[in-house]
């Protein structure tokens, strides 16, 4: 599983739209399963499913119908339609017309016409977007599934706790460009590789002695974040010990996803992350 | 692209607008008829041999209705974010236009075959009822069968034009509001201003497809109308596919 994630205007659908060849890209080149969407993608694309922003549909056909559509488009059999309709829960409202569906439920009907072609690639456009947290829920399972039954899903999101818990790598994107891409804990660590976290008693002479010591700290939910990588913990407990101060606590900082994600988003200036 | 044909086929008869459409003339086809027939007295009784006049008497609401579902066939696929869909699982986009604009002329034709046929028929009813049926002409029926073929011709093209300029236009109602304005003020103007146009424009070519008589202020033989339409047709019909193959799907 692939997570593309990136804050609001990052470019992360124009990527996938020009990756469905929906919109052409003033430059470069764009490959899906190997083949360049701008010459081939008629090619490759029977081997991939897509739900791009909100899923579409008629409004005044029930699911059943708008999938047969679909499937018909392909010479799809029907059978495959009420696989997929009971594959995303959405059997017992299949006769329903899609415009009484729920926001969930046109999310997962959009995601049962990605999986109609049985494809090998699923690309998922902030799939969990305006759902409820059960919502969210059922959706992390599913793609899950997806990615056990060996499908190559890629989900563009915003929502990082989800991807963390979700991929196994992901590709951080703002302003149109990849600031980074790796596997997750590659990513993370390139966080966490930054700082440490110090807990002592005297928490001001301890930032004392160590911006004496030419380290800065800076006080970070009752102890102090070191702006040292973890490889340098001797320096931290020499300085603070060769004062009187012994620590109580010193450890990796944790970064989680959502940290890397602001970090490298954000407008400030940032420093190099490996990936 | 069988497959495809038929998945457009079917998309096109399941629109709401057509059932609508068609319901709607089945209804004004019969009190069309009640009316026709209670109003048929003597000395001016009902006609049969009048039939052929009454079918292109309904003409412009069948060519209307083509143009309405032409533009809606597209236009509501845009609006509804359907034609993003449909492109993630068919990326040729001339491959799917051809489809799609096959399916709404085809149908657009049928359906007005059809009602033409039942109005034919309601109207021949009331007149066996409430009217004369003597003194028909040798070409009669050859008569009834032109108006109703040259009317669903005029509503296919009506049908292209909508198609043609919805899919320009990514909407129904631009089209229809270009169309209307186009008809009701250029080819107006054109008219006075440039009466050695005439013979070009749409309405009068249109008038002459659905008469089948060369009329004077045309300037043009049924042939020749015919061939005008189809061409302006063929161009509409690139420049929409050209046009959705070139913009991109936002």
């Amino acid at each position: 599983m692939f997570g593309f994630l990136g804050p609001n205007a990052a470019g992360k659908t124009t990527t996938i739209r020009c990756l469905l060849g929906l919109v052409r890209s003033d430059g470069g080149t764009a490959r899906l399963l190997g083949a360049d969407v701008s010459r081939d993608l008629a090619k490759v694309i029977r081997r991939v499913g897509s739900v791009v922003e909100t899923p579409t549909f008629f409004p005044r056909f029930s699911g059943r119908r708008n999938l047969r559509l679909l499937a018909r488009t392909r010479g799809i059999g029907f059978e495959r339609v009420d696989a997929v309709l009971e594959r995303v829960g959405l059997a017992g409202r299949a006769g329903s017309l899609v415009r009484t569906y729920s926001f969930g439920m046109k999310q997962r009907l959009g995601i049962a016409a990605a999986l109609l072609g049985d494809p090998e690639v699923l690309v998922l456009d902030e799939p969990a977007n305006g759902l409820d947290p059960a919502g969210i829920v059922e959706v992390r399972d599913l793609l899950r599934s997806f990615g056990r039954e060996g499908r190559t899903v890629f989900v563009s999101s915003h929502i990082l706790s989800e991807v963390e818990q979700m991929a196994d790598r992901v590709a951080i994107l703002a302003r149109g460009e990849c600031l980074t891409t790796g596997r997750v804990d590659e990513v993370l660590s390139a966080g966490r590789s930054r700082g440490m976290i110090v807990r002592l008693d005297d928490l001001a002479g301890g930032a004392r002695a160590l911006a004496e010591a030419g380290i800065r700290a800076t006080p970070a939910d009752g102890a102090l974040r070191v702006d040292l990588p973890p490889t340098e913990a001797s320096t931290v407990t020499r300085v603070l010990a060769d004062r009187g101060l012994y620590l109580t606590e010193l450890r990796p900082e944790e970064v989680d996803l959502e940290t890397v994600f602001l970090e490298l988003t954000s407008d400030e200036p940032r420093e190099e992350a490996s990936g | 692209m069988n497959a495809l044909l038929s998945s457009e086929f079917r998309r096109f008869l399941a629109r709401e607008l057509l059932l609508v459409l068609v319901t709607a003339a089945l209804a004004g086809i019969i009190v069309g008829a009640l009316i026709a027939a209670a109003e048929s007295k003597p000395p001016d009784p009902l006609a049969l041999r009048f039939l052929p006049e009454w079918i292109q008497g309904v003409s412009f609401v069948v060519l209307i209705g083509g143009l309405v579902l032409g533009a809606s066939s597209v236009g509501a696929e845009w609006h509804a974010g359907t034609m993003t869909t449909l492109l993630t699982w068919e990326p040729r986009r001339i491959r799917l236009c051809v489809a799609k604009a096959t399916a709404c002329l085809v149908c657009v034709f049928a359906v007005a075959v059809g009602l033409l046929i039942v109005f034919g028929l309601a109207m021949t009813l009331a007149t066996v009822a409430r009217g004369a049926t003597s003194g028909l002409p040798d070409s009669w029926f050859g008569s009834v069968s032109g108006s109703i073929l040259r009317t669903a011709a005029a509503a296919t093209f009506g049908s292209a034009l909508g198609f043609s300029l919805a899919m320009i236009g990514r909407n129904s109602a631009a089209a229809l509001g270009v169309t209307f304005g186009y008809l009701a003020i250029v080819e107006v103007l054109l008219r006075e201003l440039r009466p050695e146009w005439q013979r070009w424009l749409l309405s009068d070519n249109l008038v002459v497809l659905i008469t089948g008589r060369a009329q004077a202020f045309a300037g043009r033989s049924l042939g020749g109308a015919a061939l005008v339409l189809l061409l302006y047709a063929g161009v509409l019909l690139l420049a929409a596919a050209v046009s959705f193959r070139a913009r991109d799907v936002t």
